[in-house]
Parts: C-alpha cells; structure tokens; sequence
C-alpha cells in the first residue's frame, strides 16, 4: 500500500478544464450561489479519520471569491493556499448546480 | 534759421524731460492698488497687503505660514521650522528587507527579518522561537517569492481580521447574520469567522516557518 497518492497536476488541470467548460455551457458565465457561511474542520482533524472531528470555524464563500479577485488582479500573491479558497467555491458550484 | 531750429528743439526736450512725467503723476489712481489675504481665518494673514501684483514680500511669507499653521493643528509648514526638523526621521522597520543577495544564482540568503512580516495580530504568536535567534536561511528565488506572497496575504488578512472584529456586519453579504434564529447562534457564527481568519494566518506563517526551516 503506497504511503503518499501520486497526483498529477497535468490530470487536475486537464478535469479543471474539462469540468468548468461544462459548468460553463450548462450555467453559462457565471453561477448564483445562495450560501455565504460554510463550516469548515481544523486542518490536523479534516484527515484524522480514527477521531471526529471538534474544532470547526466558519469560512464564507464571498471571501473566497473576493480571495481569488485579488489572485487574479495580481498574480504575484499566489500561494498554494489559494487552491484551498478555489476549492471551496468549486465544492458550491458542484453542489448547487445539478447537471 | 539755425537758432529757429535749437529753439524748437531745447522746448521739445524740456517738456519731455519736465512736463509729460508731472501730469502722468498727477493723474488719480484707478483701479485695484492694494491685494490682501481676506481669510478669517488668518487675521495674521489678512494684514498682508501689497500695492503691486504678484507674490507676497518676503517679510509676509513668515505671516502667511503662521496663519497656516494654527489651521493645521500645529503641522507647521513654515520654512523655518525645517532647520529644528531630521531630514530623515521615519525610522519603520522594512518589511521587506533582505539580505545580502549573491551574484547571478538563484541563491539569496533571507534575514529572519521575513519571519515578522507583520508585527501585530496573530502572526506575531507563530512566528517560533528561530526568529529570535536570528537564524538566517538560503532560499530559491522560487521560495523567496512564496515567502513575499504569503507575508502579503498575512498583512491583508490582519487587515481583514481587525476590519471584521470591529464590524462583522460590514461583511454579511447576504444577510445570515442579521436573520440569525439567536443572539448565541449570531455570535458563533462571528467566532468562527474570526477563527477561520485567525487559523489561515497561522497556516501562512507556518508555511513561512517551514520555508526558512524553523518550522
């Protein structure tokens, strides 16, 4: 059993691609999200499956989105981090959307 | 003929010389003769007048300023406040300051200056006891470019931290906070946002640590 999963970052950027091309054609430019707050677990705990989890805080989408304007408006702030505030938003377009 | 003539011209040089300049100067004034500073504000700098156009005398300059400086709450602007004044006096760390940088390697050796990118809030609980020491680390240029950003996004999300302490109102888009069912599920909701920020800024300067190898 492999102690570490091999993501390729080719494959993620290839179903990003593919997936929001998707998004796109049944959504259109944009997507109308209803949700703000959002529970999220400590990092130590989000992958400690033996213990449930007890430390939550509260992200919200339109930080994220507001995040990721700022990214863009200046790329030289990227972290890697950021991918967690893009995932964020990607999770609520993926649950709101239903095609 | 000749005497004809030098009569003629002795009595043109007297009037030019005597007559047109006294009944030039006889003539009353007209227009505008003196220009004042009509604030009342300044009453210093109302008594500056001037019978010509064009700047105040410089003996009126030092009166002007005055009546400028008690408008600005003793911000003086007058000239002779510079002498008494450092030339250089904003003495704020540089966040952004580095080391000696080697020639044309990707190699750059990073002060534990970077560790502290921000002096107040929650970053200033992370940073790990290898700042105090003073431990300089080489970094890639590559990685030295993560540390610029993160300490950027530290700065901004201290800035987002405090902004939201002071009013989390101002951040309710959509308006969860104003409906919430209770004052208690209201304020948890707020804790958790604060948490949220506090716990991301801990991640950025862990991430930070662990790039200078103190994490």
């Amino acid at each position: 059993m492999p102690e570490r999963i091999r993501v390729p970052v080719d494959l993620l950027r290839r179903a990003s691609e593919l997936l929001l091309n998707h998004l796109e054609s049944v959504e259109g430019d944009a997507i109308m999200l209803d949700k703000d707050y959002y529970w999220t677990v400590a990092q130590e705990q989000l992958y400690d499956a033996y213990n449930e989890p007890s430390t939550f805080t509260v992200g919200q989408l339109s930080e994220c989105l507001e995040n990721l304007e700022r990214l863009v408006e200046d790329p030289s702030r990227s972290t890697s981090f950021a991918l967690v505030w893009l995932a964020d938003l990607m999770r609520s377009a993926g649950q709101t959307v239903t095609r | 003929m000749k005497r004809l003539w030098a009569l003629i011209v002795a009595l043109v040089v007297g009037w030019l010389a005597f007559g047109a300049p006294t009944s030039v100067a006889a003539e009353p004034p007209t227009g505008i003769l003196a220009y004042a500073y009509n604030s009342s504000h300044a009453p210093d700098a109302d008594a500056v007048s001037h019978d010509e156009r064009g700047p105040p005398e410089a003996s009126a300059a030092r009166a002007i300023h005055n009546a400028v400086d008690r408008r600005s709450n003793g911000a003086s602007t007058c000239p002779c406040d510079l002498t008494t004044r450092a030339p250089y006096d904003y003495d704020a760390p540089r966040p952004h300051e580095r080391g000696a940088s080697t020639t044309a390697d990707t190699q750059v050796v990073v002060t534990a200056d970077l560790r502290r990118p921000h002096p107040a809030g929650v970053a200033a609980e992370t940073g790990g006891a290898a700042a105090e020491t003073g431990i300089a680390s080489a970094l890639t240029a590559s990685e030295q470019r993560s540390v610029a950003s993160l300490q950027r996004q530290i700065a901004a999300h201290t800035e987002k931290l405090e902004a939201y302490r002071a009013d989390p109102d101002a951040f309710d888009n959509l308006g969860y906070l104003e409906r919430a069912p209770s004052l208690e599920i209201r304020q948890q909701i707020i804790d958790g946002r604060i948490n949220h920020l506090e716990t991301e800024i801990r991640g950025f300067q862990d991430q930070i640590d662990k790039l200078l190898g103190g994490g």
